[in-house]
């Protein structure tokens, strides 16, 4: 009977690792598909922004920044959230209960006063106290939202979409440096779109080791710090090969939480966010997605591959191994909350094919892992391992992760996805994260997926734990030699699926 | 062979994964010849860019810009660019087809860029025959790749060339929908005496997007600028299918002050389905003054979504006949949605002086719920944004003759 088990288990974990493969193969098949149809499809940003930048029917934009205790970091970045280029949109900053100077730090700086407000209570979140408008005509474009504290990025997302007129929105956290020209890279998909445009993602990458100054990234450098650049390798392959492989098909596994461009009518109604979900992005696109379906609606989604935003990741491994466990119990509330969707051709591609993908490739994969893992270390122990066909398996493995570092390298490099610092550089970095990844950070990353799961089943860690910044000024002062100290697990909160082709 | 032979006699499960790992390194061994390659390419591209940028670039942001007299000559143009008039040789100064794209490119970037100013400058088109650009960038067009060909026609399009028909005809049948539509507009955009028969059919099908709407927007202007007239807007979209394309040539109406053509748009009004162009015949109507429209709207404004709802509120208001006070006050009354019923106070409140009065009945008998909704109206900010070119930013751009840029 453990000859059978033993067999029938070798085959599973060999042909799973073979199916995993090929889905990815194909996926960065389609993405270069995909970034090519771009290249020829999407002018460059002069262009676009000479278009648009005075037309009557530019769409019209909001930016939603949730802040929570964010004095060290919210003047700089409100600022740099108002310097961005586009002729049609305002900033929202949800204070969700701030008990540090927050809200007073905005108020002195931006001349706010206290204006009267309409709560639309289009989509549940807890009451908005007080709303401010600035007395000086250039900040007209901010308002400040105090709501009561509702503990959640998605509360005070929804807070913010009850008070927004504009046709689209952009989720963000306040934290994250946008690109000037974000706002006009994602809305000429929205322009050049037959259907109704219900999303566009944006590849999103870590400011750890850039130098930041005004609010602007200006030179983008890969961390020295091996976290952010093991983070780097897997924001890369999730935003270069993963999503603009699935958006070639007009699907998304997600529209990052921390940066995402999103129709307004939509999401309001489909209900809007989920006040208490850890993984609030993913289950906002099957909302939308629900919706869309249900009402027979067709609808598109989009990806680009040009780096929008930037996001500072977790500096400790105490630090990321919260962000991963809340993001893995974030994985399985989705797959609870949806599982009507799961391998349902009735809700589209992504029904049919992205969640079943999912499901497989992401949820299972952890569990498969350690326990081939345990199994692996239960044969060594009784001696029953064949190691020529081990290593031969291990390697295919080995040098299929190589080759993907590579593939992103060069996709990287013909979209210039990222204007680096250095290139060479910054890519020998990379490939050198690349060859360490599979024994140091991914079986540390599935460690967390496991931990995340039992949470989910034993039903804890659904709170949302505040942090502290380091701030941009901190971080140009690190470029200069200082010691970092405080990190940043929830920068991209909500952002589980940054994590796909990081369990393979 | 030697693969083969060392691997016979292994499980296939091995051979599976060997075969895997061979495709594996090969790959890896090609996407780093490739980036080597490209590289390489990207390198040379550079280069020829500097080079040229360093050659003439000041001078032709200097040519281009609004401070430099707006019809220079050739002479001129030349000394500007340092080049003897005896050399002024197309071929003999652009060497290669690289060449002659980068400066195609760092034109185009001038000419784009914010200061850059092409109304009445004709030395752009000094420029360009210096260059023999135009020439070279039809034979893009007629020759290259797609993208080159897309990033060509919008060269030609800013440049406003004086290119040929044959642009359009050329990709009148082709599949690729979008430089269809591109070699149209381009075409049309260059010439103003370029008829527009092509939108006298179905032009968009199913494959409308607001992108077409701005190019369109663009073409017309031009045409009016040549004081050449504007076609019936309200035939064209009553021949459209898509509503979205029926509610851009509605929108165009306002921007193009068509009031003669707003009688056609009844009977869409009165049948169609769909809320959104209701909703634009309505704020079309109201810009416009069509006085014979507002029996219909105050029929119609209860039974509309909320958008359709202060649409209609919006257009009576600025028709401001009088006649519509009572649909005011039901639009407060009868809505649950906080947002039209303050749409309809602030409608009231530039409703003449029987709106103002009312609106003030209104606000002595408002109850808790109501009140907030007042205050709009004493907060000196907010009072700032009650007329209604700002009452919402989706709404007021719309209104707007902004088609500047062509």
């Amino acid at each position: 009977m453990w000859i059978t088990i033993y067999y029938i288990f070798s085959y599973v974990v060999f042909f799973y690792t073979m199916a995993a493969m090929i889905a990815l193969l194909y996926l960065a098949i389609r993405s270069s598909v995909a970034q090519k149809r771009l290249l020829v499809n999407a002018p460059d940003d002069d262009t676009i922004r000479y278009t648009l930048k005075s037309s009557p029917i530019t769409p019209s934009v909001s930016i939603i920044a949730p802040a929570y205790n964010e004095e060290v970091t919210i003047l700089d970045n409100v600022n740099s959230l108002l310097g961005i280029y586009y002729p049609n949109f305002d900033v929202i900053v949800v204070n969700d209960g701030s008990t540090d100077k927050t809200l007073e730090l905005l108020i002195e700086e931006f001349k706010l006063v206290e204006v009267p407000f309409i709560d639309l209570k289009r989509v549940p979140s807890k009451p908005i106290k007080k709303v401010y408008r600035s007395t000086d005509e250039q900040f007209a474009k901010l308002t400040v939202v105090d709501k009561e504290p509702g503990g959640h990025k998605s509360d005070s997302t929804n807070a913010g979409l009850n008070i927004c007129l504009s046709k689209y929105f952009i989720s963000t956290d306040v934290d994250c440096i946008i690109e000037p020209m974000a706002i006009y890279r994602m809305i000429w998909h929205v322009i050049n779109s037959h259907h109704t445009m219900i999303g566009v993602g944006a590849t999103m990458l870590m400011l750890n080791g850039c130098l930041v100054e005004d609010g602007r990234v200006v030179e983008a450098r890969v961390s020295n710090n091996p976290l952010p650049a093991f983070q780097q390798l897997e924001y890369m392959r999730s935003f270069l090969i993963g999503k603009m492989g699935w958006s070639s098909h007009n699907t998304l596994p997600n529209i990052s939480g921390g940066f995402g461009l999103l129709n307004t009518e939509v999401v309001v109604k489909s209900g809007g966010y989920d006040p208490v979900s850890l993984a609030e992005d993913v289950d906002m696109l099957l909302r939308m997605v629900t919706y869309m379906e249900n009402t027979g609606q067709k609808y598109r989604f989009a990806q680009i591959p040009q780096v929008c935003c930037w996001t500072e990741g977790p500096f400790s491994i105490r630090m990321l191994f919260r962000q991963r466990i809340r993001w893995a119990r974030g994985l399985c509330e989705v797959i609870s909350h949806h599982k009507k969707l799961f391998f349902n051709h009735k809700y589209g591609k992504i029904g049919a094919s992205t969640l079943p993908y999912i499901f497989i490739f992401e949820f299972l994969a952890p569990i498969l892992e350690v326990s081939g893992f345990l199994f692996m270390i239960w044969l060594v122990l009784i001696d029953a391992v064949n190691w020529n066909t081990a290593l031969v398996i291990f390697g295919m493995i080995y040098i299929f992760s190589l080759s993907l570092t590579f593939l992103v390298l060069i996709y990287d490099y013909a979209t210039k996805a990222v204007k680096w610092k250095s290139t060479w550089k910054s890519y020998l970095k990379l490939v050198i994260a690349g060859i360490l990844e599979p024994f140091i950070f991914h079986p540390f990353i599935t460690f967390c997926s496991i931990v995340g799961y039992f949470n989910f089943v034993r039903n804890r860690g659904k709170i949302w734990k505040p942090i502290k910044r380091k701030g941009a000024r901190k971080r140009e002062e690190e470029n200069n030699g200082s010691d970092p100290s405080q990190e940043n697990p929830d920068a991209t909160a909500g952002d589980i699926n940054e994590t796909i082709l990081g369990n393979v | 062979m030697w693969l083969i032979e060392h691997f016979h006699d292994f499980a296939w499960i091995v051979k599976v994964a060997a075969i895997s790992l061979t495709i594996s390194i090969g790959l890896i061994i090609l996407t780093f010849i490739r980036i080597l390659a490209q590289a390489l390419k990207r390198r040379k591209w550079n280069k020829t860019m500097s080079k040229l940028i360093d050659r003439y670039g000041d001078a032709i942001s200097y040519i281009l810009s609004p401070e430099a007299d707006h019809n220079m000559g050739r002479d001129k143009v030349l000394e500007l660019l340092d080049i003897d008039p005896q050399d002024a040789d197309p071929h003999k100064l652009l060497k290669d087809w690289r060449e002659k794209l980068c400066m195609s490119r760092i034109i185009y970037q001038a000419r784009i860029s914010e200061d850059a100013s092409v109304e009445g400058n004709r030395n752009l088109h000094v420029l360009l025959n210096i260059f023999g650009l135009v020439d070279f960038l039809e034979e893009v067009i007629l020759k290259d790749k797609p993208h080159l060909k897309v990033e060509s026609l919008l060269m030609l399009r800013a440049f406003k060339a004086p290119t040929n028909q044959w642009i359009a005809n050329s990709f009148i049948n082709s599949k690729r929908k979008r430089l269809k539509r591109l070699a149209i507009y381009a075409s049309i955009m260059s010439s103003s005496n370029m008829d527009l028969d092509y939108f006298e059919s179905d032009f968009f099908g199913n494959n409308f997007c607001i992108y077409d709407e701005i190019q369109l927007g663009f073409v017309l202007q031009r045409r009016q600028s040549a004081h050449r007239k504007i076609p019936n807007l309200a035939h064209w979209a009553t021949i459209q299918t898509d509503s979205e394309a029926q509610a851009m040539f509605v929108r165009m109406m306002r921007q193009f002050n068509q009031k003669e053509y707003c009688s056609e748009l009844e009977e869409m009004f009165h049948h169609n389905s769909e809320a959104h162009l209701i909703e634009e015949i309505a704020r079309t109507w109201g810009y416009l003054g069509y006085v014979d429209g507002e029996e219909l709207m105050s029929d119609m404004m209860l039974t509309q979504p909320d958008d359709g709802k202060v649409s209609i509120l919006h257009a009576l208001t600025r028709l401001n006949t009088g006649k519509s006070l009572n649909t005011l006050v039901d639009g407060y009354r009868n809505s649950g949605s906080p947002f039209v019923k303050f749409e309809a106070l602030r409608c009231l409140y530039l409703y003449g002086e029987a709106g103002r009065a009312k609106f003030e009945e209104l606000r002595a008998n408002a109850t808790e719920t109501e009140k907030p909704l007042f205050k709009f109206f004493e907060n000196e900010l907010t009072l700032k944004d009650i007329p209604l070119e700002k009452s919402a930013r989706y709404h007021s751009r719309y209104g707007d003759n902004l088609f500047s840029v062509a």
